[in-house]
């Protein structure tokens, strides 16, 4: 069984040379986040402790990703993301994080309204928020038009997220769209546009139980149950399949999954 | 538009006064007809009294300009008073007799025979039945000697003599009389009436806004369990007092849950940190590193605890929207059907639309709770039925489980009590929150939670 390598370490690869606005209050707090994001791979991580502050830096240059606390002295986070999002700056169209005590479903609601792009609640492990402001990146370089809008090849499987399908072409067999359930699919589709990196099982709750307006507090076992019977019916449609390659699915550290990255091995 | 500042009392005072004054009026235009058609009556019979004269005498050779003195005479004898006239007055004043007759003759050289107030009586002309026709007022004392008499009468010239020939007038009568009286008194009593219920309906209005009043201020200094008895209150009242008691209903609900759930969140935080704290300190003397690992959990538990209020207290600043606790149920089944295959636990479902008014993440997170408990606590191969349909007008979830039952549970799965009994608690109250309860059957084969809302 080949062990995919440490998916957290393969995120470098996407924060090098990045840069941050991260707007907090709290000393410790943001030394601790813009520790992590340097050791992680950014390149500049610009603190700023007020509202206006943060409106002024953001006015100076492009950053790639903005992480804003909500309460903050002078002009609060949400009144700054706004102010950022209707003027003209570089930054009027980075991705930007609330990272904020305020996690009740109108305060998420609130957050995504006035342009946030993510929303999460502390107190928030370092490797899930590391997985969020990466799939921002990432979703930022896709809208940037980075590759080519279409279909995903993964190995074998294709993925159409217009026609909400997997095929799934064996090396000595005719192709086959796989049989999955609509929430299969979109697990699935999650998974494999990460390439490679985590998805926490936060994430992937947030994007694929749309429905549900809350978090559980087993969701952890929830998603793992549901993961088990999707590894199942991979395997049971994927035969031709090497035993070496399943699961497909894998778990990573911090309650994260991995979709196998099969280039170059069908 | 503006009203006019009058109130409903004094309206129906007026329609009162102004029913009043109308019975009145048509009183005396219905006595004005029956009066002219009596004087119209009297006219007949003074004229033909008249004519009748004028052919008797015409026969005893009267008539001519040149009277002779033997004519006159015979002229002054017919109008001369006639044996019994006084009885026959007597019964004319009395009413015994109609229509009785009058006259009156003067002579050229002034002598006269017959009832001499004829000539002098004010008189009225009275043309539309002939040119000497006229209405005659006697005065009290003049003909009958109680009351004043009118009488219609032909006055005109024979030859050189004045002639006045009438009819009294009949009295309206007692059956008049009696009829104008019990109008009169109906208009009385109406008036009365109509005075009396504008001041009772009034005094009631009054009696009533203070009663509401009452409450509302009882309700200003915090106390809500007032509520106003439909009965005391007028019926253009009764729909407001009936949405005062609603809303005060709603807000003693509301105060009392709110205890209740803070009293539930002081106990849900107190007790983790407590627990936190004694393990911590035990850890500090001991060193014993289960002990970290025990209050981390503890730690674990006071975030769930947290979490759930917020949510609630989140909650609560949502409107209620329209929510189907059918679809609910449906997602929370293929939310949890992977953890119960398993331990090969079925789900058993029946499905009926069921709306009601809510908030939604709050809903979903009861169902969700029920189902999730009833999965945790279902033996292995075991069946969960879950229900919902409408029942009268309240929404209903019916969720079962073949668990060992809630006071089972405190003795057989201690590890994991606190978070089954917390569950409900929360699940309890949502359904507070949205004005409905929660019953927990709970037995050897299973338990119950019926949640209606």
């Amino acid at each position: 069984m080949i062990e995919p390598v440490d998916p957290y370490a393969a995120l470098s690869r996407i924060f090098e040379g990045r840069s941050a606005l991260l707007l907090e209050d709290d000393a410790a707090l943001a030394d601790h986040v813009a520790g992590k994001l340097q050791r992680a791979g950014f390149s500049a991580i610009d603190r700023a402790v007020t509202g206006e502050e943060a409106l002024s830096l953001a006015a100076a240059r492009a950053y790639d990703v903005l992480i804003l606390d909500r309460i903050t002295p002078g002009m609060d986070g949400l009144s700054t993301l706004t102010a950022i999002r209707d003027g003209t700056g570089p930054c009027r169209e980075s991705p930007a994080l609330f990272l904020t005590a305020l996690g009740g479903e109108r305060q998420k609601v609130e957050g995504l309204m006035a342009g946030a792009d993510d929303y999460v609640a502390k107190p928030v492990g370092d490797e899930e928020l590391l997985a969020r402001v990466a799939a921002q990146l990432r979703r930022a370089r896709i809208a940037a038009g980075e590759p080519a809008r279409g279909d995903l090849i993964n190995g074998p499987f294709q993925l159409s997220t217009g026609a909400r399908t997997l095929t799934y072409h064996p090396a000595d067999a005719e192709a086959r769209v796989l049989d999955l359930s609509p929430l299969e699919f979109a697990i699935v589709a999650e998974l494999m546009g990460a390439r490679g990196q985590p998805v926490t099982k936060s994430m992937l709750w947030d994007r694929c139980w749309v429905e549900w307006k809350f978090l559980p507090d087993n969701y952890v076992n929830i998603i793992d149950a549901r993961i088990s019977a999707l590894r199942r019916r991979l395997k049971e449609q994927c035969a031709e399949l090497s035993d070496s390659l399943h699961p497909l699915i894998v778990s990573a550290r911090s309650q994260s999954l991995v979709f196998r990255v099969l280039d170059g091995q069908a | 538009m503006r009203l006019p500042p009058v109130s409903a009392a004094w309206l129906a005072a007026m329609v009162a006064v102004l029913a009043a004054v109308a019975l009145t009026a048509s009183l005396a235009v219905t006595h004005n007809a029956v009066r002219s058609e009596q004087r119209q009556r009297a006219a007949l019979a003074a004229l033909s009294d008249f004519n009748a004269l004028l052919s008797k005498m015409d026969a005893l050779g009267g008539g001519a300009p040149n009277m002779e003195e033997a004519t006159v005479t015979n002229w002054l004898n017919v109008f001369q008073g006639r044996p019994g006239l006084e009885s026959t007055i007597a019964d004319a004043c009395s009413g015994r007799v109609a229509n009785l007759g009058v006259r009156w003759l003067e002579t050229p050289d002034a002598r006269t025979a017959g009832f001499r107030p004829l000539a002098e009586a004010r008189a009225r002309s009275l043309e539309r039945v002939g040119p000497n026709v006229f209405v005659l007022s006697l005065p009290a004392g003049t003909l009958c000697p109680g009351r004043a008499v009118e009488v219609v009468a032909v006055r005109d010239s024979v030859g050189p003599m004045r002639v006045v020939i009438g009819r009294v007038v009949e009295r309206t009568g007692r059956a008049w009389g009696v009829a104008v009286a019990s109008v009169a008194a109906m208009g009385v009593l109406l008036l009365g009436i109509g005075l009396a219920s504008a001041g009772w309906s009034r005094a009631r209005m009054v009696s009533g806004v203070s009663r509401i009043n009452a409450s509302l201020e009882q309700a200003g200094r915090g106390d809500f369990s007032d509520p106003i008895p439909l009965h005391e209150v007028t019926g253009d009242l009764q729909d407001m007092t009936r949405q005062v008691n609603v809303t005060l209903g709603r807000l003693q609900e509301l105060l009392a849950w709110l205890r209740d759930t803070s009293d539930q969140v002081a106990h849900d935080f107190r007790t983790p940190l407590a627990r936190a704290r004694a393990r911590l300190d035990r850890f500090g003397e001991t060193g014993d590193p289960v002990l970290v690992e025990e209050a981390r959990a503890d730690l674990r538990y006071l975030t769930l605890a947290m979490n759930e209020s917020l949510a609630l207290r989140d909650g609560e600043t949502w409107a209620f929207e329209s929510v189907r606790l059918d679809q609910i149920c449906d997602a929370a089944v293929e939310l949890y059907e992977p953890i119960a295959e398993q331990r090969d636990i079925r789900f058993e479902t029946e499905l009926t639309q069921a709306e009601t008014l809510g908030v939604a993440s709050l809903l979903q997170r009861a169902v969700a709770n029920l189902v999730d408990n009833a999965v945790k606590y279902s033996p292995e191969g075991g069946v969960v039925r879950i229900k919902a349909c409408i029942q009268g007008d309240l929404a209903i979830v019916v969720v079962a489980d073949q668990g060992p039952g809630m006071e089972a549970t405190e003795t057989e799965m201690p590890p994991d009590v606190d978070s089954h009994r917390m569950g409900l608690a929360f699940v309890r109250a949502i359904v507070r929150r949205h004005g409905g309860e929660l019953d927990i059957q709970s037995g050897p084969d299973g338990s119950t939670v019926t949640m209606r809302v």
